[in-house]
């Protein structure tokens, strides 16, 4: 059994939901898909008290089961106007699912910034917030575990988030107590922000009961020595998410300079210093760690802690999209500068892929120049103090895009692309398209598929496949990173669900679950009004040949859809 | 002919001296997929290749002056 909280932020009044059996399984972006259609928030206005917003957490969150604690953050998204879930790493979906709790829903709006405190014993209550107030997500994160003691997870509304800011993710402590794991895209962070909720502090504590505890272990063990020996997944241990910067700038597809190019360094002009092999080299080097885990338990530990050349901790992680948006896309070359700037984005607690591009927006409009950094770096200052200029700027590139009149701004449904350009990863692209989500590479990325030769039906099939075995992914609190080996495991999967929550689903669940998650978000944005417009790729991708490749973008949503509906039916 | 080959991540023990880079001297008209046996490569294992900055089919022929990135299953994020 475990607990769901309905909180009334006006009143603060909280109601406790008993989840039994298959409630507490069906979680994640088919938990918020759901709820957000039973509640009709398609017609609310995303930043009034009547948006919900949602912390969801996973079946087998507060055990050991590798890479099974992600956080899901849903709401009407105020960046898309459409529904969005945030996924995040970190602690805090671990720390819910100790205390017996399936998540919360936050409802209405606080009159007074308030700090919500969840303690083990089950009480909730609400503290003030005012020793926190503007300070960037380190410090208010220090003064917090003085508070709470070092036992707690924190998610975290930074500076950018209390002016409502739409770069503003929430971010959540990581295994070291850094806020530096993000449930980062659409504005979430704004939301909390409208909901005048500056921090939640929930007790960590011990592993929850489950159904057949004994059997669920077993099953523990099983999936993480099938990580463990993984040859796709070691890779990820070895060089972390920076190793796709390579295959990229190899395959042209890499943002650069505000999506002008897509390859940053020819084979024959050296090593990719954005690239996972060389990031690893010099950080080893300086005794930086390669292989870290951001959720407690997790055997692929994809993260890293990226130090400078005396050794001294930069940022954790330094990622593959924050190395594409605000590095390669910004014309920055070098990865300590990349990191430099990733950390100032986490402690303003903001979406680095959304502030990249918004960076590389200005950019182009000529506010600044492409590989200047003290720009950049003034750009995220101006966002600090939230003074006229830093609020336009934390509006995200699409509302920057429209304010200087910039003609190519790369963004679907007003969010960002993450870093792979439409016109050479072309399955990422049409899952970028077709996602109710916005621009969000994490639905469906299919680097790897080789679509040259293959049709636009063709390739929307692998794309539709893909998502519904991520959507599933994420209902059930998973990292999509275990891709390889979860895409194989669907009965030890389901095997332990049940034997976690005494339900009694067959293989078939996890693509029905996906399936009907992609369902139901589609049945959200249609009546939020999205119209098959809404997919289509900005112009300059169908018109402007991406150097060194050439190729332009063929797949217009009409046709998208067309084949997209054809498979539905 | 001869083509320059990089090997990422754990694929690299299978290049020449373990590096990620090197120049190989090979007879004419080699496939990606011959061209990874000859290397000792365990083809069960999941891999990738591309072949002059595009995604390359094992059956494609390998020609002077190639560039050849071999990689194992990736995503990103």
């Amino acid at each position: 059994m475990r607990k769901y909280l309905h909180v009334n932020l006006g009143d603060r009044a909280v109601r406790t939901e008993e989840f039994q059996g298959e409630a507490s399984v069906r979680a994640g972006r088919h938990w918020i898909a759901k709820t957000l259609l039973e509640l009709g928030t398609a017609a609310v206005d995303p930043l009034s008290p009547e948006n919900p917003l949602i912390f969801s957490a996973g079946p087998f969150a507060g055990s050991n089961f590798s890479n099974a604690n992600r956080l899901s953050v849903g709401c009407k998204s105020p960046l898309t106007g459409g529904i969005k879930e945030a996924n995040s790493g970190g602690t805090f979906a671990f720390a819910l699912g100790q205390l017996e709790m399936a998540g919360f829903t936050l409802y209405g709006a606080s009159r007074e910034w308030v700090v919500i405190r969840i303690t083990k014993d089950g009480a909730i209550t609400f503290e003030t917030a005012a020793p926190y107030m503007g300070k960037g997500t380190n410090e208010a994160a220090a003064l917090l575990f003085e508070k709470y003691g070092k036992k707690v997870s924190i998610a975290l509304c930074g500076p950018v988030g209390e002016y409502l800011g739409l770069t503003a993710g929430i971010s959540i402590t990581d295994t070291d107590g850094r806020p530096s794991r993000l449930a980062a895209r659409g504005g979430v962070g704004a939301v909390m922000g409208s909901k005048k909720v500056k921090a939640i502090v929930v007790d960590l504590n011990k592993m929850p009961s489950f159904h057949d505890r004994k059997k669920l272990i077993g099953a523990i063990r099983e999936y993480g020595a099938r990580i463990a020996k993984d040859p796709g997944i070691d890779n990820y241990r070895r060089l972390g998410t920076a190793m796709v910067a390579d295959i990229t700038n190899r395959l042209g597809g890499l943002p650069v300079r505000n999506f002008s190019a897509g390859r940053m360094v020819e084979a024959s002009e050296g090593p990719f210093k954005l690239g996972g092999d060389y990031i690893r080299e010099l950080n080893m080097s300086r005794g930086g760690n390669p292989t870290h885990a951001c959720m407690p338990g997790c055997q692929i530990e994809c993260s890293n802690v990226y130090v400078d050349k005396d050794g001294k901790e930069i940022v954790s992680p330094l990622e593959y999209e924050t190395l594409g948006l605000m590095g390669s896309n910004c014309g920055l070359a070098d990865p300590d500068q990349v990191a430099r700037v990733n950390a100032v984005a986490n402690d303003l607690g903001v979406d680095s892929i959304e502030t990249g591009a918004m960076l590389a927006v200005l950019m182009e409009a000529g506010l600044g120049k492409f590989g200047d950094i003290e720009f950049m770096l003034k750009v995220l200052e101006d966002m600090r103090l939230g003074n006229e200029r830093g609020r336009l700027y934390a509006q995200g590139a699409a509302r920057v895009g429209a304010h200087y009149k910039v003609a190519r701004v790369p963004v679907i449904k007003k969010q960002s692309l993450a870093a792979y350009d439409p016109r050479v990863i072309e399955g990422t692209g049409i899952s970028m398209m077709t996602t109710a989500q916005g621009a969000d590479h994490t639905v469906g990325a299919l680097l790897m598929l080789d679509t040259k030769n293959m049709s636009t039906a063709e390739i929307v099939a692998a794309s539709l496949e893909l998502q519904a075995a991520w959507a599933a992914v994420d209902s059930l609190g998973l990292c999509i990173f275990g891709r390889a080996v979860t895409a194989a495991s669907t009965e030890l999967l389901v095997t332990a669900l049940n034997d976690a929550h005494g339900t009694h689903f067959d293989a078939s669940f996890m693509r029905e679950l996906g399936m009907e998650a992609l369902k139901m978000e589609w049945e959200f944005n249609r009546a939020a009004g999205f119209t098959e417009k809404d997919d289509e790729l900005p112009e300059f991708f169908y018109t402007e040949p991406l150097a060194p490749t050439n190729r332009t973008a063929r797949h217009h949503s009409a046709e998208v859809n067309r084949c997209l509906q054809q498979l539905l039916a | 002919m001869r083509i320059t080959i990089e090997m990422q991540g754990p694929l690299q023990r299978y290049n020449k001296g373990g590096q990620p880079r090197a120049e190989l001297d090979l007879e004419d008209g080699l496939t990606v997929h011959d061209l990874l046996v000859s290397l000792g490569m365990d083809m069960d294992a999941p891999w990738n290749a591309a072949l002059n900055g595009t995604l390359a089919r094992p059956s494609d022929k390998v020609s002077d002056g190639a560039l050849l990135l071999v990689f194992p299953p990736i995503e990103g994020g």
